[in-house]
């Protein structure tokens, strides 16, 4: 009585939690039922993107990209985006609400590699110039301009080696502490705002100094985003980048140049877009169909096994559904759709549970033991096999867990969590409420006058069929 | 007494039945192959909504293979359709699925191009979802897809050895892989999606047949001993009938659940819940008619063997 106290305990602290992560309202802003799940792009929509490397990649190139990306997503305003590396050679992120991911992968898609050029020419032209021959045009190259103030199809031939005096000075990206997207107070546009460092203020200056009345690029990732002609030396290492910019791209332009520049150049591997609308359709119908199908099972288990042990398994049913449920909310553990399919899973398990306590208490109970000591006899022999039945499922989770993708680690996730509320839900709370039950349970297979008395009869003996097949406990010993 | 039922008997028969199946499933595998998903082949899946209920196929192809010449070959699947959040208009749902890979500008414009192409049929689409995975990507997952079939393989025969002896291993290993070819053999002749969900459900298919025989084995162990000196096909079989009405019952319960998840869910289960729903019913049957009963001559070998000692 004294363990069965414990258990009671147990049960209900469990529960308590279960009901507590799962209801209570952790964020105000975000109610609903099941708030404190968090769901899975494919059930809330939005767009995943996973890239690999190419260019130079060293072990910590993945960890650097992130940084950078997580940066760059922050400043341009997706602040629930989430990046992860896909081993060392590969990233994955993950935008929630969005249903166009176009400007969020042009965000990423681009190195950020920002410099200022000299330039020493000026073409239209619809394809590219050839280039120049000569000694002054050696390291120079023709790039494409993305000005929308210029005529489009305009090319600049420019060297990022810009001569100051007798020799040469670069200024790129690394020297710019800060960037913002600011009004262009004449124009009425947008512009970004670029601040230097000390070194880069000192060499911005020396460089606007040797090219007054000359104009000096600004490129970013290859592209000429505008080519203004310096009007006199700039001091106090500010400059400015007025391309008639929307406030979108001048923000999102900021934040790519103050996030630095990518180690390495990003290819798209693989894009998953789901929009809002079919996600909360699919997720309707897996509820409904998860509702359904308990609603079946619970019906099944109370025909099969009359109302008390019926009742105890759909009772099981419902604190296992809520033990998975609250676990998901505690753990943040993320719920996808295979996810929701691991919890329907679920109600097999719980069941097969059940089930294994059940036939075993049958069967003790026909070899003459009373409700009591069946019941007590079923659950310790039933032990061994639920556990080794769950663990074999328990495994295959981990393995879905460490080498699956995003939905499906949501699969293993939901199964994990499932099985583990199925060993506790089978060999606690069903032997909670079982014991309880015990003086209302009646042993079917003990004739009436002897019910309630530890027998050693051979019960089957009577209907004389199959009694040399007979090998119940009972006849054994 | 409960009526024993003769499982082990006609052994011969079932095993008979189950290597034509195997048979029947490679067949099927090697000749027909897999209808691959586009995360296991590359290339790209569309769910398109159009806002007309009673759109047909053949419009959809026309109106996206003049936008992109690539649909011309699409395979393209009509899905249940959909009302949109808020609203009571009926929208139709396509699947269509082609080899090509999309950027981020290729998609753009692809888009772009099929609603003005809808457009000029009066009608608006939508991109309800978008999926394009590369060659690259493809390759990477059916890697980790069968490394984690290897592993899990691997690690339950570990399990299995450890907690039992280890001829069980080797019964388990044949009900597995009878339950694995089988049910991928039924992938290749329902032509039915082979993606990563449905690694998933063989998987867990593996786990949970693993899960029946491991319960019926349990109750051989303990039949071994407690019905000593009796013939061992009778051992067997008083263990399947002991276990048969947990065995069906579980079973029961879960082909309910799965199958109506089958019936009802959406295409995105529909590769998962085929697997589970056949797999539950081969991994029944094969706890039942090949996991204990192809013990049978192991088991009175090792019981000889013992005796002569």
């Amino acid at each position: 009585m004294r363990y069965n106290t414990i258990r009671v305990a147990v049960v209900l602290i469990v529960l308590f939690v279960a009901l507590f992560f799962l209801f209570y309202p952790m964020n105000p802003s975000n109610t609903g039922l099941f708030a404190n799940i968090p769901l899975g792009l494919d059930i809330k929509g939005g767009s995943l993107l996973e890239y690999t490397f190419s260019g130079n990649v060293t072990p910590d190139t993945a960890n650097q990209v992130v940084t950078i990306l997580r940066r760059r997503l922050d400043d341009a305003n997706y602040t629930e985006a989430n990046v992860s590396t896909i081993g060392n050679n590969g990233i994955r992120v993950e935008i929630p609400g969005i249903d166009n991911p176009q400007q969020a992968e042009s965000l990423i898609g681009q190195r950020g590699e920002l410099y200022f050029a000299q330039v020493l020419d000026t073409v239209q032209s619809t394809v590219k110039p050839a280039p120049k021959i000569g000694l002054q045009y050696a390291g120079a190259e023709w790039l494409l301009s993305k000005d929308p103030s210029v005529p489009p199809n305009t090319w600049y031939l420019v060297n990022r080696n810009i001569q100051v005096g007798a020799g040469t000075l670069q200024l790129n990206g690394s020297e710019v502490s800060n960037a913002s997207a600011a009004m262009n107070t004449s124009s009425g546009g947008w512009e970004i705002d670029l601040s230097f460092n000390a070194k880069g203020a000192q060499d911005f200056y020396q460089i606007t100094q040797a090219l007054v009345g000359k104009p000096l690029a600004i490129v970013l990732d290859n592209y000429v985003l505008s080519a203004p002609i310096v009007q006199q030396a700039i001091q106090g290492g500010r400059a400015q980048i007025t391309g008639n910019f929307t406030y979108q791209q001048a923000q999102e332009l900021a934040a790519l140049i103050r996030s630095g520049n990518l180690p390495v150049t990003l290819n798209l591997t693989e894009e998953q877009t789901i929009g809002p609308t079919l996600g909360a359709d699919v997720v309707r119908t897996s509820i409904i169909v998860g509702l359904i199908g308990m609603a079946i099972v619970l019906a099944y288990m109370l025909a099969y096994y009359g109302p008390l042990m019926g009742m105890v398994a759909d009772l099981a049913l419902v604190y296992n559904a809520f033990f998975v449920l609250g676990m998901l909310a505690l753990t943040h553990g993320i719920l996808t759709l295979p996810g929701m399919a691991g919890i329907i899973l679920t109600i097999g398990t719980t069941v097969d549970g059940n089930v294994i306590i059940f036939e075993r208490i049958k069967e003790e109970m026909r070899t003459g033991k009373t409700s009591k000591a069946a019941i007590t006899a079923g659950f310790s022999r039933s032990t061994a096999v639920i556990l080794d039945a769950n663990i074999t499922t328990l495994i295959v989770a981990f393995v879905l867990y460490y080498l699956g993708t995003g939905s499906i680690k949501g699969f293993a996730v939901t199964l994990t969590v499932g099985i583990i509320g199925t060993i506790f839900t089978s060999l606690v709370f069903s032997r909670v409420l079982m014991d309880f039950l015990a003086p209302h349970i009646k042993n079917k297979y003990l004739p009436a006058s002897n019910a309630g008395q530890a027998q050693s009869v051979q019960p089957d003996s009577a209907k004389g069929l199959n009694s040399n097949k007979d090998k119940k406990g009972g006849n054994q010993r | 007494m409960r009526k024993m039922i003769n499982f082990v008997g006609p052994r011969y028969i079932f095993i008979g039945i189950s290597l034509a199946a195997i048979a029947l499933s490679i067949v099927f595998i090697l000749v027909k192959g897999f209808n691959f998903g586009v995360d296991f082949a590359g290339g790209t899946m569309i769910t398109a909504s159009f806002n007309k209920p009673d759109l047909s196929v053949s419009e959809v192809r026309d109106i996206f293979s003049k936008a992109d010449p690539a649909f011309t070959n699409a395979s393209i699947v009509k899905l249940m359709s959909m009302t949109s959040k808020g609203t009571t208009t009926q929208k139709s749902l396509f699947d269509l699925t082609v080899k090509q890979f999309y950027n981020a500008s290729a998609r753009a414009k692809l888009n772009a191009d099929v609603q003005n192409v809808a457009k000029s049929h009066g009608l608006t689409v939508n991109f309800e979802s978008f999926e394009t995975v590369s060659g690259y990507a493809a390759a990477g997952l059916r890697q980790s897809a069968i490394w984690a079939s290897i592993i899990v393989v691997i690690l339950l025969l570990i399990y299995i050895a450890i907690r039992y002896r280890f001829v069980f291993g080797i019964g388990a290993l044949a009900s597995l892989a009878h339950d694995l070819i089988i049910t991928a053999g039924l992938f290749s002749m329902f032509w039915i999606t082979f993606d990563s969900t449905a690694i998933a459900a063989l998987l867990t298919l593996l786990g949970y047949s693993l899960n029946d025989t491991v319960v019926v084995y349990s109750r051989i162990r303990e039949n071994l001993k407690k019905m000593h000196g009796h013939p061992i096909d009778e051992i067997v079989n008083v263990s399947i009938n002991e276990t048969l009405s947990r065995t069906i019952n579980t079973s029961l319960t879960t082909f309910i659940v799965v199958f109506t998840l089958f019936l009802f869910a959406g295409s995105v289960l529909r590769p998962f819940s085929f697997g589970m729903s056949f797999g539950v019913i081969t991994g029944t049957y094969s706890s039942i008619y090949i996991a204990s009963p192809i013990l049978i001559g192991w088991l009175e070998r090792r019981r000889k063997s013992l005796a002569k000692r």
